[in-house]
């Protein structure tokens, strides 16, 4: 049976953020944490120790998986990085934090417009 | 990033649990490094540190995994389990060490509550006997005169009997006789203090009981895990305590029969009591050692003890010195007796044994050692106890009182034997001599037996010496310790040894033949 993944929101920054970073296709952990600082204009950022958390309670839950080794370069001395890439699930459940941010947004918005017209 | 750096991240990293670790470890150091420039270091230890206690807690509360039948053979369908175990980690072992060791003091602090009230018994006991037997342990020649004592059939008794007729040695007169009887009160402890025992015990196995079923239920996955390695650590621990690096009792010269006990063919037992004329001295048979301590000197040969030369054994004396013995313990090793009701000790309560050994059992002891022929006696002498009075006991290793032979500050005044010496000791009233004898023979002798404590060899001298302690007639006992530090060199220090001793778990008056 499938988990339902209502029970998983709201999400932690981080756990959004990493997903929101794969949406872009498969990245290894460096480039996750980059891309995490890219679309919070550097005002957020995460460490390896923080990543490595939210990567395998992702894995754990099916959220992400592990992406297919890319062609072994024979030329090159780096060690070959483990890259993620986001299930459908994945997807499903960073739509619905969308979805339940977006409402949070809204509602934020006309609270705050209310607020101003009271104050006015 | 520096070497420094590298090896203070790479520590946080394998301090991770196993299973992170190994599965992200070497991703977290490429991020890192790769990190460094943008982050700085500081920040992403922080990251890290934090890390780590996220996974040792998410690790610590993680719930139980489902144990899985294996799927097998239908014969053995529902048979077998397998239990996914995992790998110890630091934190299952920190845990572990923590209980097993909580689970080694609890025990160890529980079962030497009854020996802390025996020592406690004991103490009273020396602190109350100031008077005859002190003085009899302090006389070399009452030790020695344990030697041979079955060897002269009837003349044995001068060892025993006789001796204490004869006013050379007293056993139990004087003031201080009391101090057994305090003893024989003391030695069952009040039922107060047994309550208070049972109690502490009973709280110190509670709290092992409570701290393991909390274990188990905070986590059960963890808690199992940390429950079976702390019984393995405890193992390990009692093995090191007790087996690898064992704590051998001093002096374990107890005689502990490992087969039936052979029966004297036949014995009489009945109480006796000292002459009322002294009779004169009995001639020593031919060939035999006249062990009368105003005879000549008793000689004690360290590498050949005398062994048994006829069928016929007499004993006369009080239980305790038939226990010592028939358990091969030097006489005035009272305190290597346990739970004696007060008539053992007691000189009032004499008994004189005399037992024929079996002639096909003789015959065959013909064909042993000498020390062989000491143990059959010995061993013939237990039946005889348990058979007339009813013995039954046990032993036990308790820490007791004894002394420490050391060198004193001046050096030894030992004189190294001559090539070629026999090893003997020899002891009369008022001397004590060794040829080509070790220290360690010395102490382990009957001769050395101050105040009925064992003494421990800590000169450090291996080598066989020669030496002569000499007193004076009618000397103090307590002047032992200043001949033997005048006249060798050497000083008995007060001191604790484990020691082993025998427990009487029951014993009554003999009856009638």
């Amino acid at each position: 049976m499938k988990p339902d993944i209502t029970d998983l929101l709201p999400l932690s920054p981080a756990t959004l953020h990493v997903l929101l970073a794969l949406t872009g296709g498969p990245l290894h952990g460096y480039g996750i944490m980059l891309e995490v600082a890219r679309q919070s204009s550097g005002s957020y950022k995460i460490g390896p120790g923080t990543l490595y958390d939210n990567i395998k309670k992702l894995l754990k839950l099916g959220l992400v998986e592990e992406s297919p080794a890319d062609k072994f370069d024979p030329d090159s001395d780096a060690e070959p990085r483990r890259k993620y890439r986001l299930t459908k699930m994945g997807s499903s459940l960073l739509a619905a934090e969308t979805e339940r941010l977006t409402g949070v947004l809204r509602e934020a918005r006309r609270g705050l417009r209310l607020h101003e017209e009271r104050q006015s | 990033m520096t070497h420094l750096q590298r090896r203070i991240y790479g520590a946080v990293i394998r301090l991770h649990p196993a299973a992170f670790r190994e599965e992200f470890g070497s991703e977290m150091a490429h991020d890192c490094e790769d990190a460094l420039q943008a982050r700085g270091f500081a920040a992403l230890l922080g990251d890290a540190i934090v890390s780590l206690g996220r996974q040792w807690k998410a690790r610590a509360l993680a719930p139980r995994e489902a144990e899985q039948p294996v799927t097998s053979h239908p014969f053995l369908a529902g048979q077998y389990f397998m239990v996914d175990q995992g790998r110890l980690t630091v934190f299952d072992l920190a845990c572990a060490s923590v209980l097993s060791a909580m689970l080694f003091f609890a025990v160890g602090f529980a079962a030497n509550l009854p020996n802390q009230r025996a020592a406690a018994n004991l103490q009273a006991v020396e602190s109350s006997h100031d008077g005859g037997i002190d003085n009899a342990r302090h006389n070399p020649s009452f030790a020695a005169s344990n030697q041979g004592r079955r060897e002269g059939a009837v003349n044995s008794s001068y060892s025993y009997g006789v001796t204490a007729a004869h006013g050379v040695v007293r056993l139990g007169h004087g003031p201080g006789f009391g101090g057994w009887s305090l003893r024989s009160g003391l030695r069952g402890g009040s039922p107060a203090g047994s309550l208070a025992d049972a109690l502490r015990q009973l709280t110190m196995i509670s709290t092992v009981l409570w701290l393991t079923s909390f274990f188990l239920r905070r986590s059960p996955g963890i808690g199992k895990r940390v429950v079976l390695t702390a019984l393995g650590l405890l193992g390990v621990a009692a093995s090191v305590a007790f087996g690898s690096v064992p704590m051998p009792p001093v002096h374990a010269q107890i005689l502990h029969a490992t087969a039936p006990l052979p029966s004297f063919e036949v014995a009489t037992v009945r109480p006796w009591q000292p002459p009322q004329m002294i009779p004169p001295p009995v001639p020593a048979p031919t060939g035999l050692p006249d062990v009368r301590p105003t005879g000549p000197p008793r000689r004690w040969d360290p590498g050949r003890p005398g062994g048994q030369r006829t069928d016929r054994v007499h004993v006369i004396g009080q239980v305790s010195i038939l226990l010592q013995l028939a358990f091969n313990l030097p006489v005035g090793s009272e305190r290597q007796i346990v739970g004696a009701p007060g008539w053992v000790m007691s000189e009032a309560d004499r008994y004189e044994i005399q037992a024929k050994i079996d002639s096909s059992l003789f015959a065959a002891m013909q064909t042993m050692t000498p020390t062989q022929q000491r143990e059959q006696v010995d061993l013939l002498e237990q039946s005889l106890l348990a058979d007339r009075f009813k013995l039954k006991v046990h032993f036990e290793t308790r820490e007791q009182p004894a002394f420490a032979l050391v060198v004193v500050k001046g050096g030894s005044k030992l004189t190294p034997a001559k090539p070629g010496e026999t090893p003997q000791l020899s002891a009369s009233a008022n001397e004590t001599t060794g040829t080509a004898v070790t220290l360690d023979q010395f102490v382990h002798s009957p001769l050395l037996r101050p105040e009925g404590r064992i003494v421990i060899d800590q000169t450090g001298l291996t080598g066989a010496y020669d030496f002569t302690i000499k007193g004076e007639d009618g000397a103090d006992p307590a002047s032992f310790f200043t001949l033997i530090q005048e006249q060798l060199g050497l000083k008995l220090v007060p001191a604790k040894a484990p020691v082993e001793v025998i427990v009487i778990d029951h014993i009554e008056k003999p009856s009638e033949n």
